[in-house]
């Protein structure tokens, strides 16, 4: 059963720590910026390098002999290699290896695979000290606690916890100072690593062509364990073997970039073989541990396999608005942050996957994932599984109803629109319905778009043809924003079609009703699927439905129509764009009125912004991009909700964009999402709306 | 004249802290070893896995400090007389010019330890041995690795100091390898 109340509560706790949410930002932040920089300093090609990584990693992975091939080239080098099953499997072999070689500690270098498996507490039990020896995970480790990042396991502390926490673990005064705490660490560390007898690390990649092990590290301790203890353990999940050392350098290199924003780590290892020490090979060991734990069965379930592309850079949870304020204590399970939802509920159980509810769905994390894993789509698919369970929470159920909703408050408008206006029936939508009643909700139109545009001039199509898609609010909330796009197409001599289609249908992927969303998929793509074959080209001023178009619709119903459907459908500004030159535009407001655009999150995998910022700039308006570089925190219905679980994570989130809005002291914010508007509008105070509100259009 | 990729090699590396020195001859070599370890106030300097043609060169800048030759101790011996030493000067057999990095095969693990225990680490290395990044240094790695007919050796890349931002996000430097790293670049060896 889904403790969502305790959920909430781990929530809300987490916005009250003092200082976690900023730290955690300002972590989260600062590795965001140093991945762009170094996108922009090294000339990445960002999407060659996603196209490389996964390409690599599913051959690697549609290969089932490859694991078997680099166990035999380890065996040749005269290492030892053992399959476990899973985690219980892999400590007995450690603890049994531990005893035999007269070892009660072990010294151990940052594996991911080791925390998944709860590695150090179960060998303590068999009496096997095992030594973090990654500074922050040394700090977890005498917190007793887990890493809140998979990068940055001690994001979360500032340099007096540190002090505390090491002067507690050394029972010795330590200095709130972190080069005398390195020192200090350092001293304790060092005769650890030249006496230890077995050492462990992990593994970034396995090279099946030698049977190499590849392991990154930036602070040296993996060249250390693996180097002075007479055995050298690796634990290595399956998923994590490659091909060849081509391979193993486009993972290592991405993981780095993705990662910090470095273009390599500071040591990057590859171990063949067990090297002798001063001449003397006999009592050296190499042992590669490689772990399955629930990776064969995600591996033949097309729902998750592609959660094995994951190379564990953490850039997911870098760009992931929610986690970057509560951290991942609270998103998170043993592994932190988006991509830890899909392998939490396959590896520890789907009912450890509830803080799947924190995901809002923005999209970024595919964005940032230099593997392209489609991770909104596998959190949808989560979200599902404990939908299938647990039942639908009412809130849950209320706002993934969105499309009927609208529809109900359409056609009794505006008596609708006055009913929720007074305090008491917010009051009592939030008991009844979980609707925050902070939030403004947004007013509905009687008259939907298809009347309004009756008897208007639908365009001559000397330009062409075109089905401008208007998505909820365009058609129920704001169909004048509809008119005005049709509008341009007709000005710019598009023929222009507004059939009858559904919503775009994301919030069902948001509240985890895939079926759902996969049959209003299907609905719209066998509507639209005509009109392209018949020359019609796909428009939508609103970015989640043009990014549901483009992406999200190829994995709900794959085939040829939705793959016609797709590269037909574009992003209104972007359409319009070529054919700007045709149009007169005047900007509504001013003169001299500065705009603070925001980027909606879908639209960054499209247009990123451009166009329409340029569509405002041609019209005269002064135009400030302002950007956290992550999402508002609105999440499109998510922030409407009420509570820890809604509206105060929205919120928490949307403090730093609101900040930066203020700040920029411009008087009117644009957006082309309607939902963002809304956020940026409850959160400044500012008019915030479409850029197509804020021109006037007509043919030169 | 340094190489292209010696040049773009030196301008990342230092940008990663590390420190770029070039000696066009054995004279100069030692020399700069010498102001080096003088410099670190190094006493005593492990010394491993330098090839024939360059060990001339190296003792003669080592004169009057104590030298730990590392390949002719045994076991843990040698690892212990590392831990004990001030600097050390290891040998690498490629620079890597885009990313900024030096490549390291070593077929004893006591070679190894003498680039990651000591607080400055001299790694000498041949202007001629530079690849052009970090792919094509992997490929070179795994054809050393592939074709080494005994043992394996252990491939290192190494891109500066060992650093840290796990305080606060604070860039540390020597948390557990070298604090310094220095890359002598010899244009002729």
């Amino acid at each position: 059963m889904t403790d969502r109340k305790g959920l909430a509560d781990k929530v809300r706790r987490a916005l009250a720590t003092e200082g976690l949410s900023d730290k955690m930002w300002a972590s989260t932040s600062r590795a965001r910026g140093n991945r762009a920089k170094a996108i922009e300093e090294l000339g990445i090609d960002v999407r060659g390098m996603k196209e490389s990584v996964r390409g690599l990693k599913q051959e690697a992975l549609g290969d089932p002999e490859l694991p078997r091939k680099f166990a035999a080239r380890v065996e040749e080098n005269g290492g030892h290699v053992f399959f476990a099953k899973d985690g219980a499997q892999a400590i007995d072999y450690v603890a049994e290896l531990a005893k035999r070689r007269g070892a009660d500690v072990l010294v151990k270098s940052k594996s991911l695979t080791s925390e998944e498996i709860d590695f150090d507490h179960a060998l303590e039990a068999r009496g096997v000290r095992c030594i973090e020896t990654d500074l922050g995970e040394l700090i977890v480790q005498m917190a007793h606690e887990r890493p809140v990042h998979l990068v940055m396991p001690a994001a979360h502390k500032s340099v007096a916890d540190v002090a505390s926490i090491v002067s507690h673990g050394l029972k010795r005064e330590v200095p709130q100072d972190p080069d005398a705490i390195l020192k200090e660490v350092r001293a304790y560390l060092r005769p650890m690593f030249l006496s230890a007898k077995v050492g462990v690390t992990g593994g970034n990649a396995g090279v099946a062509e030698t049977g190499t092990v590849v392991i990154e590290t930036n602070e040296g301790n993996g060249r250390l364990v693996s180097a002075a203890p007479d055995v050298h353990v690796v634990l290595i999940g399956a998923e994590k073997i490659v091909r060849t050392w081509e391979d193993a350098a486009e993972v290592v290199s991405a993981a780095a970039i993705s990662a910090t924003g470095q273009p390599m780590t500071v040591y990057v290892s590859a171990f063949t073989a067990r090297s002798p020490l001063g001449g003397e090979g006999a009592g050296r060991e190499l042992h590669v541990i490689i772990l399955d734990n629930g990776r064969s069965k995600m591996k033949s379930d097309p729902r998750y396999s592609e959660a094995l592309d994951c190379i564990r850079c953490g850039a997911c949870m870098n760009i992931c608005p929610t986690y970057s304020v509560v951290g991942g204590h609270t998103f998170g399970h043993i592994y932190p942050g988006p991509i830890s939802i899909p392998w939490t509920a396959n590896v520890h159980g789907i009912d450890n996957a509830a803080y799947s509810e924190l995901c809002i769905a923005c999209g970024l994390c595919k964005e940032a994932c230099p593997a392209d894993i489609d991770m909104p789509m596998m959190i949808a698919e989560v979200k599902q599984q404990l939908v299938d369970l647990n039942g639908q929470p009412r809130v849950n159920r209320f706002f993934a109803g969105s499309e009927t909703l609208a529809r109900l408050a359409s056609a009794t408008a505006p008596l609708s629109n006055w009913s929720l206006r007074p305090r008491a029936a917010r009051v009592l939508m939030e008991k009844a319905f979980g609707v925050d009643r902070r939030r403004t909700l947004p007013a509905f139109s009687r008259k939907r778009l298809r009347s309004r545009l009756r008897g208007m001039d639908a365009g001559d199509g000397s330009a062409g043809k075109v089905v401008y898609f208007p998505d909820v609010s365009a058609d129920y909330n704001d169909p004048e924003l509809g008119v005005k796009a049709v509008g341009v197409l007709a000005a710019l001599g598009y023929k222009v079609e507004v059939p009858k289609l559904r919503w775009s249908g994301m919030p069902y992927l948001s509240y985890g009703e895939v079926r759902k969303a996969a049959r209003v998929a299907e609905y719209n793509v066998r509507a639209l699927e005509g009109y392209v074959r018949d020359g019609y080209e796909v428009v939508s001023t609103e970015p989640t439905a043009a990014y549901m178009l483009k992406d999200s619709y190829l994995t709900l119903v794959p085939g040829e129509g939705s793959s016609l459907v797709a590269a037909h459908s574009h992003p209104f500004f972007e359409f319009v764009e070529p054919g700007l030159g045709k149009l007169a535009l005047t900007a509504t407001r001013g003169p001299g009125v500065e705009l603070g655009f925001h980027i909606p999150c879908h639209d960054r995998a499209l247009t990123v912004g451009g166009p329409a910022v340029r569509f405002l700039r041609a019209a005269g308006y002064g135009v400030k991009v302002i950007e956290t570089g992550t999402c508002c925190g609105m999440g499109g219905t998510f922030g409407m909700k009420a509570g820890a679980l809604g509206f105060d994570l929205s919120n928490a989130v949307g403090e730093r964009l609101f900040d930066l809005f203020r700040g920029s002291r411009c008087g009117l914010a644009a957006t082309e999402s309607s939902v963002c508007a809304a956020q940026i509008h409850d959160g400044t105070g500012l008019e915030a709306v479409h850029p197509l509100h804020l021109v006037d259009v007509s043919r030169r | 004249m340094a190489s292209q990729y010696a040049d773009a090699f030196a301008r990342v590396f230092a940008s990663r802290n590390g420190v770029v020195l070039f000696a066009q001859s054995k004279g100069a070599t030692s020399e700069a070893l010498r102001r080096t370890a003088v410099e670190r106030g190094a006493s005593s300097v492990a010394v491993a896995g330098i090839p024939e043609g360059v060990r001339g060169a190296v003792a003669e800048g080592l004169e009057g400090i104590e030298v730990i030759d590392v390949g002719s101790l045994r076991g843990a011996e040698a690892k212990e007389a590392v831990a004990r030493a001030d600097l050390s000067v290891t040998w690498a057999a490629h620079g890597v010019a885009k990313e900024g990095a030096l490549m390291e095969a070593t077929w004893d693990d006591a070679t190894k330890l003498a680039s990651c225990l000591p607080m400055t680490n001299v790694a000498l290395v041949s202007e001629g041995s530079f690849l052009p990044d970090f792919h094509a240094a992997m490929r070179a790695a795994g054809k050393i690795v592939a074709e080494s007919p005994g043992p394996k050796p252990t491939i290192s890349f190494i891109a500066g100091p060992s650093r840290t931002a796990d305080i606060e996000s604070r860039l540390l430097y020597g948390v557990h390898g070298p604090h310094s790293v220095v890359a002598l670049v010899l244009g002729w060896a």
